[in-house]
């Protein structure tokens, strides 16, 4: 897979699923996915809702790289991912922001950001709202909305032009899901990158550029 | 990050997994290299033993076919066999040692040697004076020196080139005053002489003292009621001398030496398929039972320390694979953040086998110091207590070898074994560059196995699959 250096601009397509089914091995006749396409733009933020079980997680690992469709493909940067593709797909086009943060918890703050970038990562925490000095203590010192805001540093310390958002704000209290709320718009908006987050939250659906809904294996845009 | 740090930073933040890793891996080395190390002692110990009791093995014509003896000729042809040491005809007559000029007869040690019956039969005749006189071709491979019965301290041994030259008792010796290069005569016994219708006085022969023997602990222990103190050794020409050319007749048997008596089926075997003494009656013949019965203990506790040692290995093997196995399960959402981020299983599976064999190295590395100290304790005590279970018999003597070299001594309550001057019961039960080099040669191999093998679920499962379970 060659990514191509004229999409990753503002408003170019940064990921797209073409015609995707999916279905579980188990269960090959009930289709989470049936047949859909989508383009998600650079610089935009993406809500994606629906009912529980109806698929949304599923999407974002289609779109991450962690599972392939039965059917269709899967681009980024205009071009089709092979399976061989995968993990560089997630290494270079894709960050990832899950519910339950994902931190690694033998590695500190800064540490943890150090694995998806070779960036220094004192600043990109900053960026976020993390001292310095929390940044080199244990990641179990630090509060859930902490927490998320290192895993969101993660993710913009990579080169990944999409962030991927899993219920980002699911287990935070108001206050913190509204400051996590910002820092994803940021990211979308300061730093052109794709923001697809998928979420049950009304109120970081009403945050995002564009809402799509995920019902009955379709996926079909509210705004 | 490259693996190796994330491996060194696990390893120093997971204080408590590491530890208990490294106790681990620290208890099944010490183990594997304690029972490796002692077997290492045993074998060694059972070879000393082995070699300090000395094989042998004898020649011999076949009395209805003797025509085809030749000592000489067996000698060549046996020699060549691989392990075979050396060999040594002997043939022995009775002699009277006298002075010189036979003025007077030396004076012999008292219940040594000679029959006492024959001796009263005779008592009014010399024959009560006769000793044994051994006409070898080589002392140091005679049966009697072979076998370690005597030990050769002065002088040389006696062999075909030595002439007039003879072994005497170191008893025999100060009782006469006889020291290496004194002379004396031999002769027969006048009934002997007159049965051959011969005159006693053309018997005589004189002899030279070329060197002194004494027996060992195995000769007061195994021939309590036959000493070997008025016994002479000497060259086939003296006693040719003295019997007048029936010596002509040669060596009654030829006595061989083997390097490892636990050899002489197989060299036994061979010298009877010899093409040059194959279907000619010759009869081989070994006697085994002193090292078998000297090596039974030492063989038993090889066994035991082998098994323990093969036994440590496998069940530390298993062990660390649960364990490492259980370690990579308890990982599995940490594999799936890792590889969502883009990492390659081959970085997730190196870094947990970078932390696997650096823990493993050091363990190792302590257990090189733990297993000397546990290899020398219980080395110690079993060893010591192989040794008791060795009947060598008693005494302050010793048993020597051809060569002189390895030699069985002791008091009947305490046997050594010395080879090369070092005793059996102090064998130094170390361990040694090549039980460490194979320590850390497997236990890595193994420990990387049994990373792998752990791995093999992460292998199979998707990130997503990985992230889901456990989510």
């Amino acid at each position: 897979m060659e990514k191509n250096p004229e999409t990753l601009r503002r408003g170019a397509p940064a990921l797209e699923l073409r015609d995707v089914t999916y279905a579980y091995a188990s269960r090959p006749r009930l289709k989470i996915l049936n047949g859909v396409s989508a383009s998600f733009e650079e610089g935009v933020m993406y809500a994606v809702v629906g009912p529980s079980g109806c698929g949304k997680s599923t999407l974002l690992s289609l779109l991450g790289g962690l599972d392939v469709p039965v059917s269709g493909e899967v681009a980024a940067g205009g071009a089709p991912l092979g399976r061989g593709d995968l993990a560089r797909h997630r290494r270079e086009n894709v960050a990832f922001v899950f519910q339950g943060y994902n931190l690694v918890d033998y590695l500190t703050p800064a540490e943890n950001v150090a694995l998806a970038t070779r960036l220094p990562a004192l600043p990109l925490l900053e960026k976020v709202g993390i001292s310095a000095e929390d940044a080199r203590r244990s990641v179990f010192a630090l509060s859930g909305g902490q927490q998320q805001r290192v895993a969101i540093a993660r993710a913009l310390g990579s080169d990944a032009r999409a962030l991927l958002c899993d219920e980002p704000t699911g287990s935070l209290d108001e206050d913190t899901a509204e400051e996590i709320a910002d820092l994803l718009v940021r990211a979308a908006h300061e730093e052109g990158r794709c923001v697809v987050a998928v979420t049950h939250s009304r109120d970081l659906a009403r945050r995002a550029d564009r809402v799509l809904r995920l019902k009955r294996g379709r996926l079909v845009r509210e705004r | 990050m490259p693996f190796p740090r994330r491996a060194l930073l696990y390893l120093a933040r997971k204080r408590g997994k590491t530890l208990t890793l490294l106790a681990l891996l620290f208890v099944v080395a010490v183990l594997a290299l304690t029972s490796w190390s002692i077997r290492g002692a045993a074998q060694t110990a059972q070879l000393n033993v082995r070699q300090a009791l000395g094989g042998t093995f004898t020649v011999e014509p076949d009395s209805s076919n003797a025509a085809n003896w030749g000592s000489t000729f067996v000698r060549e042809v046996v020699e060549g066999v691989d392990g075979v040491r050396g060999g040594s005809g002997s043939v022995s007559n009775v002699l009277i040692p006298e002075t010189t000029d036979g003025s007077a007869a030396l004076e012999l040690v008292e219940g040594a040697d000679g029959d006492s019956s024959l001796a009263a039969a005779y008592a009014g005749d010399d024959f009560g004076r006769t000793v044994q006189f051994y006409a070898v071709s080589d002392s140091a491979f005679d049966s009697y020196f072979a076998n370690g019965y005597l030990r050769l301290v002065d002088g040389e041994p006696v062999t075909e080139d030595s002439g007039d030259g003879v072994l005497v008792s170191r008893e025999f010796a100060e009782k006469n005053g006889l020291a290496v290069g004194d002379e004396f005569s031999v002769r027969r016994a006048t009934v002997h002489a007159q049965m051959a219708g011969i005159d006693v006085e053309d018997t005589r022969t004189r002899v030279r003292v070329a060197g002194v023997f004494e027996p060992t602990a195995k000769s007061q222990a195994d021939l309590a009621s036959w000493s070997m103190d008025n016994a002479i050794f000497g060259t086939i020409s003296t006693l040719d001398h003295a019997r007048e050319g029936t010596a002509e007749q040669g060596y009654d048997r030829v006595t061989f030496q083997v390097d490892d008596p636990a050899e002489l089926g197989r060299i036994t075997g061979e010298v009877e398929g010899l093409d040059a003494l194959a279907g000619k009656g010759y009869l081989v013949s070994a006697d085994t039972s002193d090292v078998d019965a000297v090596s039974a203990p030492l063989e038993n506790m090889d066994r035991l320390v082998t098994a323990l040692a093969a036994a440590s290995v496998a069940v530390g093997a298993v062990v660390l694979y649960l364990v490492l196995s259980g370690r990579v399960r308890d990982r599995l959402h940490e594999s799936g953040v890792l590889l969502s981020l883009g990492l390659t299983r081959a970085s997730v599976v190196g870094q947990y086998l970078c932390e696997v064999l650096l823990v493993a190295a050091v363990a190792f590395a302590l257990a090189v110091p733990a297993s000397s100290l546990a290899a020398r304790t219980m080395g110690d005590a079993l060893l010591g207590s192989a040794s008791e279970s060795v009947q060598t018999g008693g005494g302050d003597g010793g048993v020597s070898t051809a060569d002189g070299v390895s030699t069985v001594s002791g008091d009947p309550f305490a046997p050594t074994f010395e080879v090369d001057g070092a005793s059996f019961t102090d064998i130094e039960v170390e361990v040694g560059p090549t039980s460490v080099a194979a320590l850390f040669g497997v236990g890595l191999a193994v420990s990387a196995a049994a990373v792998l093998l752990a791995s093999l679920p992460l292998r199979r499962m998707g990130p997503r699959e990985i992230l889901s379970t456990l989510s």
